[in-house]
């Protein structure tokens, strides 16, 4: 019976399921080894999922912690809880610590079709969606890295589903199941801290209608507020420091650029025109503005990518190329049909414009992940009125419509080839290659000491992750260098692990492996990258 | 006269804004202006240019970056009423500027003469325009696109007259096409493609008069033939070479490693070809220009070109810009096909440059942006009409202080800020030091001049009065492998990439250094700071 219900369903959805399995193949194909390493928050999370699972507490010990110390940087609970299950099944591997967020990104596209069925009740072209979302490179990189944002953005989607068919079929339960979902994405990636509230007080506004006082209502906005209410408080057990540090609204450099650099230059000028013109009032919200607009940028949607180096392949843009000129079909469709969807839409694009906007190494591809889905439903609309545009069996048209096909498709074996092919060569080195081979190395040397340069690269994080150390081991050994500034925490040593600022080669210790940079002429051995370039040195003392 | 009354105010305004402090904001002459000053100079009084050549039309040789001839015959001109002055080189801009404004609003009016809003549309886009940071500070140095600029628009204006009435105006464009031509290096792919673009549009009406069609052409190509003289020369290609993105090597060198790693698959070869690679590296410069922080917050990367603190537009123009083309595409005509076609084809020339965006070399978009937001604001002005007069006032009057508040801030931070930060981009401090050079050179044998800032030549010939026939006969001029000209002697100066030389022991020489660059014992004599206050030049003479 239900043998005879699954094939019923497949042969009902045979697209949705053919596209759900080339997208899973997108994004679990090699995925251990492609990205070619863990960097060091994807050791990390995967370490505190590691100790929770053995302990019940993090690395530091806090017992079910609602903000995970980490390096200092205050890591959400989420993505580790979850980790857990697959660590649990998986061993501590690299493929448990990212299979979380390939599913999210499987997930998500499903997600992603039934809410655009939900919006427009047309299957072609939710079909058309999902299938962009299944090839689409902010979607594939953000999936194959243990990246919180994914993960956040499928528990989002989940939620906004149900509270479209709460909008349906009014059932409270939906509505409860929401305002949870919703609540969760908080404690997953900090950019819905921000986002979040925001949204949900807009749906409210947009949707007021359909709301009644009622006990689940009631119940559903307790659930959310509890959720805003823990949220609050385990900011205040630390991360507020790390909002401070990566928000711009007090930013030394933007308020120099904008204000300090004008009041300090040698013109003849008068002070009440300096001090009206010339303040962090206007240097601030000039600085922001500039941020959200950036969002839009040809080079970051098309061609770069975002700021960061691990954030992108190098070579390509968050989009295609040609998803751009789906955009702006996509949109001038949409406003010219006057579709009742827009509304919807149109909140969460430019409320999920904002977390990236008010903060540093703006536009972030991770703190923009949000708007993916609209941007891909904008582009599916807009190949599908492509599509509509050839009904008319004119050959000229027909020749267009094939031609864009035939570009977005090259277009997507460029990607995959970057990426299958060419990445793990060229990036390495922005991947944080090389320490799992450090650590292979020193297995190698079990009795011996390693003395290793640079804290501040959180190589300790590696010999835990990769040697599978005893948490409770870890917590009694551990020392710490004090914090930084900007609250981040250095390992010193534990076990027969030291980690160093400077080397020092007049007094090398015996039974000690030293591991350097490597243009050192001391270390006579090298870690290469895939490009055959050195990346770490070393040295055995026997 | 009475009709016009509102337009006079923002031409006047315009003027006021392109005129006032004219030699001091930018603080110096930059080396282009200079060279285009004493290459017009140098016309003026002997009738040949500063590489003797008598009077080149289709380029000036200058640095051996062969500029385009109308600016400098048009400071002929300047220099021959207002004198051989700073104020001289820059008025053909300044004017040509505020010319301009006056011609974008006719443009806007033909565009759009079947609307009831045309007047408005028409005002908003001369006020944009006069208001516009972009233009501004493109109007105030003797930047030739500027003039390229005035000459587009009125010629595009022309040829709309005479699609809609007066065929002989199609005479005038043709002509102010050719100056355009004639006027910028850009617009030598941009006005082809214009022209093109027009011809397309205008097919049916071109072909009811072959006959002006035909001689219309004719005049056009007798004009271009000085160009397409110099165009079979190899020299023509020289700066093209320098500045394009095609002639890149490391493209092709990847496109092989690609190859390679691919195992020389078919995939590999189709994706990685370089052909392709050049195309998405084009595409790449092509949506540069449409960075929306380059065009709103910060500006041209170079500092002759924006504040940096700056976009090349105004913040608020985004909305009445996204609204205009949204109003525009819902009605779709034939000036709306020629806006939004002009406004794609603007970039094409600079996007195969490698220093993108640029916003001199996309001059071209002007009247495009100006237009969008014009017809953005008139269609709000419309919907605020609809409500309440108190709805009316209040959004004006929101409106208004929004971009009063953005226009001040502008202009201060432009006159006041803008020169003390940059002087050291406007190559100042050569006048101030050559001016004291020249009081006290006699007491030496010969003066040392550093060649550390570039191009110090041209400011020597300039600011120290010498003429183009000394130069031609003293002058040492030689030419390096990029085509580029050096010079090491002018009069009594010699230009040095290096100061410390042995060979002058027994002479007494005055030199001229950036600071830290003698590494003798020497005493300083004067200095010349930039206005930020660092040191710029040092006077000096060796002591034993």
């Amino acid at each position: 019976m239900n043998q005879h219900l699954l094939i019923r369903f497949i042969k009902e959805h045979k697209w949705l399921v053919i596209i759900v399995f080339l997208a899973s193949f997108l994004r679990l194909y090699h995925l251990s080894s492609t990205p070619i390493s863990l960097n060091h928050d994807e050791t990390a999370i995967g370490y505190n999922a590691y100790a929770l699972l053995k302990t019940g507490a993090d690395e530091h010990g806090s017992f079910l912690p609602l903000s995970l110390k980490s390096f200092g940087d205050w890591k959400l609970p989420f993505y580790p809880v979850v980790t857990i299950v697959s660590v649990l099944f998986f061993g501590l591997s690299e493929f448990a610590v990212r299979l979380p967020s390939a599913l999210a990104g499987i997930v998500g596209i499903v997600l992603t079709y039934l809410i655009s069925q939900e919006l427009f009740k047309q299957k072609r072209l939710s079909l058309m969606i999902a299938l962009l979302y299944a090839l689409s490179p902010w979607g594939i990189y953000f999936s194959r890295i243990a990246y919180e944002t994914n993960l956040a953005l499928s528990i989002f989607l989940l939620g906004l589903y149900l509270f479209l068919l709460f909008l349906k079929k009014r059932l409270g339960k939906y509505l409860i199941v929401t305002a949870f979902l919703f609540g969760i994405t908080l404690f997953t990636y900090h950019a819905y801290v921000l986002f979040m509230p925001l949204f949900v007080i807009s749906l409210i506004a947009l949707y007021r209608k359909h709301f009644a006082v009622s006990s689940t209502s009631i119940t559903a906005a307790t659930i959310f507020l509890l959720f805003v209410l823990g949220s609050v408080i385990s900011t205040q057990q630390g991360s507020l420091q790390k909002v401070s540090s990566v928000s711009i609204i007090n930013d030394k450099n933007v308020i120099y650029q904008r204000a300090e650099k004008f009041r300090g230059d040698k013109a003849q000028k008068n002070p009440f025109v300096e001090r009206i013109l010339h303040t962090k009032f206007s240097a601030v919200p000039y600085q922001i503005t500039q941020n959200y607009v950036a969002a839009f940028s040809p080079a970051f949607l098309f061609d770069k990518g975002g700021e960061k180096l691990l954030h992108t392949t190098g070579e390509f843009g968050n989009l295609y190329l040609l998803d751009g000129l789906l955009l702006i079909i996509g949109v001038a469709a949409f406003f010219w049909k006057r579709e009742p969807a827009w509304k919807v839409l149109a909140i969460w694009l430019f409320i999920g414009m904002i977390p990236s906007a008010i903060t540093r190494d703006a536009p972030s591809s991770t703190r923009l992940f949000i708007i993916l889905p609209v941007l891909l439903i904008f582009a599916g609309y807009g190949a599908f009125t492509l599509l509509k545009f050839v009904r008319g069996k004119n050959i000229f048209k027909e020749f267009i419509v094939a031609g864009i096909g035939i570009l977005y498709l090259i277009n997507v074996i460029y990607f995959l080839d970057i990426y299958f092919t060419h990445m793990n060569t060229h990036r390495a080195i922005f991947l944080h290659y090389g320490y799992k081979q450090v650590v292979e190395l020193t297995k190698r040397y079990p009795q011996y000491t390693v003395v290793m340069k640079g804290p501040e690269n959180f190589p300790y994080v590696s010999f835990l992750f990769y040697e599978k150390y005893d948490p409770i081991l870890f917590r009694k050994e551990v020392l710490y260098y004090p914090p930084t500034a900007e609250g981040f925490i250095f390992v010193k040593q534990f076990g027969k692990y030291r980690f160093v600022d400077k080397i020092d080669y007049t007094n090398l210790k015996e039974k000690t492996i030293y591991i350097d940079n490597p243009n050192l002429t001391h270390g006579a051995h090298v870690i290469m990258l895939p490009n055959n370039e050195p990346i770490f040195g070393y040295t055995v003392v026997n | 006269m009475k009709r016009f009354w509102k337009l006079i105010i923002i031409v006047l305004f315009a003027g006021l804004l392109r005129f006032f402090q004219l030699t001091q904001v930018p603080p110096s002459l930059y080396w282009d202006e200079v060279s285009q000053g004493y290459n017009a100079h140098s016309i003026l009084i002997s009738g040949r240019d500063e590489h003797n050549e008598l009077l080149p039309l289709a380029r000036f040789k200058a640095f051996g970056d062969y500029k385009a001839p109308i600016y400098i015959y048009l400071d002929v001109v300047a220099q021959a009423v207002f004198g051989k002055n700073e104020f001289a080189v820059r008025f053909p801009s300044a004017f040509f500027g505020t010319l301009s404004v006056f011609v974008a609003y006719f443009l806007a009016k033909e565009l759009f003469k079947k609307s009831e809003q045309k007047e408005r549309i028409a005002l908003f886009a001369a006020f944009f325009l006069a208001v516009s940071p972009w233009h501004i500070q493109l109007s105030r140095a003797a930047f030739e696109a500027n003039i390229a600029t005035l000459f587009t628009l009125s010629a595009v204006w022309a040829f709309l007259k005479s699609m809609s009435g007066n065929r002989r105006f199609l005479f005038l464009s043709t002509i102010l096409f050719v100056l355009a031509f004639y006027s910028f290096n850009a617009h030598r792919i941009f006005i082809p493609l214009l022209v093109l673009l027009l011809i397309v549009i205008y097919k049916d009406t071109l072909r009811e008069t072959k006959k002006i069609t035909a001689v219309a052409v004719f005049v056009g190509v007798i004009l271009l033939i000085p160009f397409i003289v110099y165009f079979v020369t190899p020299e023509s290609r020289l700066r093209f070479k320098e500045v394009n993105i095609f002639s890149d090597l490391d493209v092709i060198r990847s496109s092989n490693q690609y190859i390679e790693e691919d195992d020389y698959s078919l995939i590999g070869k189709v994706v990685h070809n370089r052909r392709v690679l050049f195309a998405e590296e084009y595409l790449r410069h092509y949506f540069d220009f449409f960075n929306p922080r380059y065009l709103f917050f910060t500006g041209d990367g170079n500092p002759r070109f924006s504040l940096q603190e700056n976009g090349q537009l105004f913040v608020w123009m985004l909305p009445l810009i996204l609204t205009g083309v949204y109003v525009l595409a819902k009605r779709p005509d034939t000036s709306t096909f020629l806006l939004f076609s002009w406004f794609l084809l603007a970039p094409v020339a600079a996007a195969t440059a490698r220093e993108t965006p640029h916003a001199l070399r996309t001059e071209t978009f002007i009247p495009t942006y100006e237009v969008f937001g014009a017809v953005g604001l008139s269609f709000f002005v419309e919907i605020v009409r609809r409500f309440s007069k108190k709805a009316l006032i209040a959004g004006t009057v929101l409106f208004c202080c929004v971009v009063v508040f953005s226009i001040t801030s502008f202009l201060h931070n432009y006159f006041i800020h803008y020169p003390y930060i940059y002087s050291g981009v406007w190559q100042y401090g050569y006048k101030e030091t050559i001016q004291k050079v020249e009081k006290i050179k006699h007491r030496y044998d010969s003066v040392a001049f550093t060649d550390a800032y570039g191009r110090a030549y041209i400011y020597i010939l300039w600011y120290g009065n010498i003429s183009p026939q000394t130069y031609w006969q003293k002058g040492k001029v030689t030419r390096d492998a990029f085509g580029f000209y050096t010079v090491s002697h002018v009069d009594t100066y010699e230009i040095r990439t290096s100061l410390n030389k042995t060979e002058d022991e027994g002479k007494s020489i005055l030199y001229v250094a950036a600071p830290g660059e003698l590494s003798f014992p020497h005493k300083v004599l004067d200095s010349v700071k930039f206005l930020n206050g660092e040191t710029a030049f040092v006077i000096a003479e060796k002591t034993e």
